[in-house]
């Protein structure tokens, strides 16, 4: 039964990591870190599937990525990509994947609580990215915030609401959910 | 560049018959050396890359327009590069304050991810995903602690799934265009439309497939890839390693 259900969820995952690579195709380019749509993504695989599975869609991701496979933003990848201005909202990723999921888990997918995570998952991306974007360029803590962050904070409030919106539209047609006992089955599926 | 970086098309050229360990340990060698690579090696690794695309079938121009959103972010790495870097200015004007020191650094930031970019587009173009699934998995093996048949179906799965995402897109795309719903003026409401539907649907399609690898007794320890070395492969490597030189060598 467990390794029936850890193959859906390797398939889940994977599909998740394609998603986060698609949403790096979407990139609207307005200075050295573009809008994108990766970080979406990344709280949805977190929500869905928790903290290992979510962060493993991310390391599946930033793997790929690293060996040079065009997922990162805009159809780029490799090395240069994964240590270079944007790395740092790279592995954020990864923190906060693992961290939203286990927030999520822990609270037992309480909706407010799934929210409060995404937050907390989005403020650690910055962090993280800020924090290398200023120490790779060398520029003052203010400009990094200028450049890295203060230009997404609308959108990322945006992306949170579409990010709960979709787990809440997606979870019901998962048979992870399902098999887990999370959630109730939907109506008519028959199971 | 989406649809053409991840369509596998099958073909009998060269690069295509090549062992696919190969073309990843040289799409990895690539990425790290043009991190530091010069102008000279750029051009080189440029012009190389465009080649082989040539030689593998998949037109280079073709390329260059899928990927042109990869090449307005390029444009503003350039600009970006010329504008704050300090030097001799290029034009007297206190608002575009672009130095000649500042085109050549962007020209290098920018022709650096491009090289990178066209490598990886080539390997992706002329390797099936099981292939890449397979040499992964054969480049994790001797690494503790990871799971690398796991994380090599996973990498096959994510090189998969992204044109099946791309191709329901546009499906859906078309459908709503079907409707006149793209007529709609509010854009949240037209993302909606296209971005719901898809995702619902690319996740019953993954759900499906699960089960579909359940039925079919799909397990990690199944048979592995049998990978059969030529000269050709050889030649290759000598030729990738010739290449790496040249790449650190030119002044």
């Amino acid at each position: 039964m467990n390794e029936r259900l850890d193959l859906h969820k390797l398939v889940i995952a994977s599909l998740m990591a394609a998603l986060i690579a698609v949403g790096g195709y979407l990139v609207i380019p307005i200075g050295p870190v573009p809008i994108v749509l990766q970080n979406l993504f990344v709280l949805v695989a977190a929500l869905l599937l928790g903290s290992s599975w979510g962060s493993a869609a991310v390391a599946v991701y930033l793997l790929a990525g690293a060996v040079g496979l065009p997922v990162f933003a805009g159809g780029g990848g490799g090395l240069g990509h994964l240590f270079g201005p944007r790395g740092g909202y790279l592995f954020g990723f990864l923190a906060a994947a693992w961290l939203v999921g286990k927030i999520s888990e822990s609270s037992r997918q309480q909706p407010v609580a799934e929210i409060l995570a995404m937050i907390i998952g989005g403020l650690l991306i910055y962090v993280i990215g800020v924090t290398w974007l200023k120490t790779l360029l060398g520029i003052s803590f203010g400009k990094a915030l200028a450049v890295g962050m203060y230009p997404f904070i609308i959108g990322d409030i945006v992306k949170i609401g579409a990010a709960f919106t979709i787990v809440k539209s997606v979870r019901p047609l998962l048979g992870i959910a399902r098999r887990d006992g999370r959630l109730a089955t939907p109506a008519g599926s028959g199971q | 560049m989406v649809a053409i970086a991840f369509g596998f098309r099958h073909n009998d050229t060269l690069l295509h018959q090549l062992d696919a360990r190969i073309k990843l340990a040289g799409l990895v060698a690539v990425s790290i050396l043009t991190i530091n690579a010069n102008m000279s090696a750029l051009v080189l690794a440029f012009f190389t890359a465009l080649f082989l695309l040539a030689l593998g079938k998949c037109s280079p121009l073709r390329c260059l327009f899928g990927m042109k959103w990869y090449l307005v972010l390029l444009a503003c790495v350039l600009l970006t590069r010329t504008l704050t870097t300090p030097g001799d200015l290029l034009i007297e004007s206190s608002w575009f304050p672009a130095t000649r020191q500042g085109v050549f650094i962007g020209l290098l930031f920018a022709g650096r991810l491009l090289v990178i970019a066209l490598f990886a587009l080539l390997v992706t173009f002329t390797t099936r995903p099981s292939h890449i699934r397979s040499a992964v998995a054969w480049f994790l093996r001797p690494i503790p602690g990871i799971p690398h048949r796991q994380v090599a179906t996973m990498i096959g799965l994510l090189v998969r799934f992204i044109p099946v995402i791309l191709t329901q897109s546009a499906e859906l795309d078309l459908a709503l265009r079907a409707r006149s719903i793209d007529n709609r003026r509010n854009p949240l409401r037209r993302l909606t439309f296209l971005g719901m539907p898809l995702l619902r649907r690319t996740f019953v399609t993954a759900d499906r497939l699960a089960s579909a690898m359940e039925a079919r007794c799909y397990g990690l320890h199944g048979t592995t890839h049998q990978w059969q070395v030529t000269a050709r492969d050889w030649s290759a490597l000598g030729f990738l390693s010739l290449f790496c030189f040249l790449l650190v060598a030119l002044p």
